[in-house]
């Protein structure tokens, strides 16, 4: 385990899978792989926050679920993103870089 | 879409909660697997790869606490929860449960019987076309004062010929006939209802098979025809279209089988026919045959009146046009026709000659099952307020945890709307019994009633009253609530009650006060008419009817002819009835037997009359009852001889004409004179008085007596005859068989029909005042019964409110009995008022029942008396358990409390 990691900052997690599920469907064990392999190992995934968020996202229409079978042949719930969510992980990527961009800004000036 | 998705995600998992929780330890599942097969593959033994797994996951039930958040909208979890909650405080207090419940049971079922029979009778819609455009047109006499008399029918042709405001009218009249079905050679007795074929296109029926009847049937010399009703076609041709075009027998005469009438078309037949002055009653219910009828002016002069005529208003003109315009025609008739003297015409619209009797009573009803409920619901708020109350401690550590005021308010939402619920589902059920009940006890011309059911109508009615309740039983503890005192309620031990305000504990006075007033009310009326039957039944009817059978025959004219040149010497029928009168006599059982031309509870037909040497006077006289008796009537029913001779065997075709005249003719006609030896004129001969006997009460024992003549049967042209028989002992039924055989043995083509007891028939004949007193009396018991339950409910809250202070009241040296009265008092005072103030609004509501007592006044003493002790006693009853409880007040337990 690397020294330095960071448990994923709130509110950024619905983001944060959005963007894993935009490239493939997967289920949620892979979703938490993907995102620390992405940001090498910086951003972890607590599994009692990425259940819940899988949930809600599910029930906001945002993403889709259904049972089909793993790489290895497990019975799992793979999750996809819906046409609205694609435009929901526009905006909140929109949303990021501006945010991102004025703390830059901010600690620039600082 | 997506959105929908996720709705229907939700929703599943809402409903199916198991199957979604599998799925979610599925999942989870299958992440500490993957987690595992991970740790394995960087070399760690599997064991303690799942042993790490597990540790970096936690505990499992968390994720399933967080993750099941997310699967429903927060309220509608909430309102889950408040109804579970509100389930368990129903199995907690099983008692109030059953009290609230019931009370509203009670209410909602009353109203939902009612409204039942209220939307069967007068709501549903008319079974004819356009039925507002529909008139009665009747002829009046200035003579006689009458304004319901059927019409001649040269009056109606005129009349229809002249009008412009009518566009069509048609004619009915009741006939009952005998038919034989083909493939039946029994012969029988059906009610029949003659019509002009005019008649179906003016009401706008339509037939359900076969032609309605052409113009032309029912001429004399024409086809006969008839149509059936649609019960009748059911039940004594199994519904079978094949009969349509086929011939039945109709009076010993082919007739041919037009067609078939729905059951509705006969809507207001029986009411009109009631409704008339000087028709025959219509007996039954329904009609089974219609038959077509052609009259003539020769077949039915001007003089006689048999037509109950319908009318159809023309386009554009109005009731009150064509009364005008018909009473001009009218007029003109006078001056032209000697016969139509002092005549006029009444137009009356078809709805209130047919709904006029029942609507009044009808909405009777409908008010005081309204009261009911009424009453209901006040004793419902009252328990539910002291039910607030007394959970001021439960309500206080929610309200302290947080919730807040809409939380709580919709807790209290919930829990009144399940009380409601489950009160309307017992009131709906109870409907269903009452209504069978109702139907069955009810008087049988009430139009339409048989129809009566439970329907989405009816139901629609029953959901919005008891949503509108529901909602009103939420909104009074909320108010309440806002006296919660937080602090002071959560410090006391004993779970201190939310003392109600000053507004609240005059609402609940008042709600008492005002539930005694209406249970007065309703119980004065219930009095008030069962005293009415009581008096009803105490009523001589002028004869016994105990051990006597009744049951009629009629003699066809085709074999047994009316000759009115040979009358009354008429061969075949006097023959008939003589040869009926002895077989019967000679029945074993029978203590007494005689012929009547109708039952003494009939009141038959009246007659204009003369006495002979006083025609001047008598011309001006109103028309006699004529009434047909044999020898031995009297014995038979017990009637008196009070002077002269009765009919003997001696009184036939051959010899003088004699009468018989009842008490209240000779009182009214001879006051000063000896009726015995008069004579009196009517139908072209004058007949002698030979006798004066009591008076029966054949126009219902509620009426004062009226003047009547008995003519012997063996002197009159009686086609129709009433069989009466007593027994020597035992039940009058258990003659039928042999009646039947003598009359088959005579003519095996004549049926015996209308066979009862005759005490029956006097019983039945106050089946409506029955009817209605029964049916106020339960309204009375039951809203006995909820004044109960208020008073009980109300001080039972008080006594546990104020057990500190009684207790201390006791400790100081208060003795039992003034604890007890003053608890007592309250109930009693409370009541004491309710009850003034309903004497004083049954006294000034009670003169609507004028027209239903008999026997009593409206304001009878002896009944408010009554009242009055009996709702006092009862409210002192009910007021005395929790006096009882107030005396075992602890008082150091009350001085602990207070500290």
């Amino acid at each position: 385990m690397p020294p330095t990691n960071a448990d994923v900052l709130q509110g950024t997690l619905d983001l944060l899978i959005l963007k894993a599920l935009s490239v493939e469907s997967m289920h949620g064990w892979g979703v938490a792989q993907r995102i620390q392999q992405i940001s090498r190992d910086v951003l972890q995934v607590n599994q009692g926050s990425l259940y819940p968020a899988l949930h809600r996202l599910e029930h906001r229409g945002w993403i889709a679920a259904s049972w089909g079978a793993s790489d290895n042949n497990r019975r799992a719930k793979f999750y996809r993103l819906t046409a609205t969510g694609r435009k929901q992980l526009q905006s909140e990527v929109a949303t990021w870089r501006r945010f991102s961009s004025a703390i830059e800004l901010v600690l620039a000036i600082g | 879409m997506d959105r929908i998705r996720g709705l229907l995600a939700r929703l599943r998992s809402l409903w199916n909660r198991s199957a979604a929780e599998r799925d979610l330890d599925d999942e989870l599942r299958f992440h500490v697997a993957m987690e595992t097969e991970a740790g394995t593959q960087r070399g760690l033994a599997p064991d303690e790869a799942r042993r790490r797994a597990l540790v970096t996951f936690g505990g499992v039930e968390r994720y399933r606490e967080e993750t099941r958040d997310t699967h429903r909208p927060r309220w509608l979890e909430e309102a889950r929860s408040d109804l579970a909650h509100a389930c368990r405080l129903l199995v907690s207090r099983p008692g109030f449960a059953a009290a609230v419940i019931l009370t509203l049971g009670l209410g909602l079922g009353a109203n939902t019987a009612i409204f039942s029979a209220v939307n069967a009778v007068l709501l549903r819609p008319s079974p004819f076309a356009d039925p507002d455009r529909l008139v009665m047109i009747w002829e009046t006499d200035r003579a006689s004062g009458t304004h319901h008399e059927p019409a001649s029918w040269p009056d109606i042709v005129d009349l229809g010929e002249r009008s412009r405001t009518l566009q069509a009218v048609g004619a009915m009249m009741g006939r009952d006939v005998t038919i034989v079905r083909p493939g039946s050679g029994d012969p029988e007795r059906v009610t029949g209802l003659a019509i002009t074929p005019s008649l179906l296109s003016v009401l706008g029926v339509h037939v359900i098979a076969g032609r309605p009847f052409a113009a032309d049937e029912g001429h004399a010399g024409g086809q006969r025809a008839v149509l059936l009703g649609e019960d009748f076609w059911r039940s004594r041709f199994a519904a079978d279209p094949g009969i349509v075009g086929r011939t039945i027998m109709v009076d010993e005469r082919p007739a041919l089988v037009a067609g078939v009438l729905p059951a509705a078309a006969d809507l207001g037949v029986r009411q009109i026919h009631e409704r008339a002055d000087y028709s025959e009653a219509f007996g039954a219910a329904h009609v089974d045959l219609w038959l077509a009828l052609a009259p003539s002016a020769d077949s039915f002069p001007r003089e006689t009146h048999p037509f109950l005529t319908v009318g159809r208003l023309a386009p554009g003109a109005t009731l009150a046009a064509a009364q005008h315009e018909l009473a001009g025609i009218a007029a003109n008739l006078e001056r032209a026709y000697p016969v139509d003297a002092h005549r006029g015409v009444n137009v009356e619209s078809y709805g209130s000659a047919v709904f006029g009797a029942v609507r009044p009573a009808l909405m009777l009803l409908l008010g005081a099952v309204t009261l009911l409920l009424l009453v209901t619901c006040a004793n419902v708020a009252n328990l539910l307020l002291a039910r607030t109350a007394a959970r001021a401690r439960e309500i206080a550590v929610r309200v302290a945890l947080g919730a807040g005021r809409a939380r709580i308010g919709r807790q209290f939402l919930i829990e009144s709307l399940l009380f409601t619920l489950l009160g309307t589902a017992a009131g709906v059920a109870l409907a269903f019994v009452a209504l069978r009940v109702l139907i069955t006890l009810a008087p049988s011309d009430v139009p339409r009633l048989d129809t009566a059911s439970v329907d989405g109508r009816v139901l629609a009615y029953t959901a919005t009253a008891a949503l509108l309740i529901g909602l009103v039983f939420a909104a009074l503890p909320a108010l309440q609530m806002r006296r919660l005192d937080l602090q002071h309620t959560l410090k006391s031990h004993g779970g201190r009650l939310i003392s109600l305000g000053r507004s609240a504990r005059r609402f609940q006075a008042g709600v008492i006060v005002a539930e005694v007033a209406l249970t007065v009310m309703l119980v004065v009326g219930a009095g008030l008419l069962l005293r009415s039957l009581w008096r009803l039944s105490q009523v001589d009817p002028g004869f016994d009817a105990g051990r006597v059978l009744e049951a009629q025959y009629q003699l066809p004219a085709t074999r047994y002819p009316v000759d009115y040149r040979r009358f009354p010497n008429l061969p075949a029928i006097n023959a008939f009835h003589a040869r009926m009168l002895a077989a019967i006599r000679t029945i074993p059982g029978v203590a007494a037997a005689a012929l009547a031309g109708s039952s003494p509870m009939d009141p038959g037909f009246t007659n204009s009359f003369t006495i002979v040497g006083r025609e001047a006077e008598s011309a001006h006289y109103p028309e006699i009852r004529t009434r047909f008796l044999s020898p031995g009537y009297l014995e038979t029913l017990g009637v008196p001889l009070l002077a002269g001779r009765a009919i003997d065997f001696g009184d036939d075709a051959h010899s003088p004409n004699v009468i018989v005249i009842n008490h209240a003719a000779a009182r009214r006609y001879f006051p000063a004179t000896d009726p015995i030896g008069q004579s009196i004129r009517f139908w072209g001969n004058a007949r002698r008085i030979v006798g004066v006997i009591g008076d029966e009460k054949f126009r219902g024992i509620d009426a004062p007596d009226e003047p009547a003549v008995y003519a012997p049967v063996a002197q009159a042209p009686l086609q129709q005859a009433t069989v009466l028989v007593r027994t020597t002992h035992g039940d009058p039924m258990a003659l039928v068989p042999a009646v039947r055989a003598a009359l088959r043995g005579l003519d095996p083509q004549v049926p015996l029909f209308g066979v009862e007891p005759l005490a029956l028939t006097v019983r039945s004949s106050i089946a409506k005042p029955r009817f209605d007193a029964v049916l106020l009396a339960a309204f009375g018991a039951v809203a006995i019964l909820l004044a109960v339950i208020g008073v009980y409910g109300v001080l039972s809250y008080t006594v546990t409110e104020r057990m500190g202070e009684l207790g201390v009241r006791m400790a100081l040296g208060a003795d039992r009995w003034s604890v007890v009265r003053l608890v007592a008092g309250m109930g009693v005072g409370l009541a004491a008022l309710g009850v003034a103030l309903g004497v004083g609004a049954a006294y000034a509501g009670s003169r609507l029942l004028r027209s239903m007592v008999f026997g009593v006044t409206t304001t009878d003493p002896a009944t408010f008396a009554g009242v009055i002790a009996i709702v006092m006693a009862t409210a002192l009853a009910a007021s005395l358990e929790p006096a009882l409880r107030a005396t075992r007040a602890d008082p150091m337990q009350a001085l602990r409390a207070e500290s």
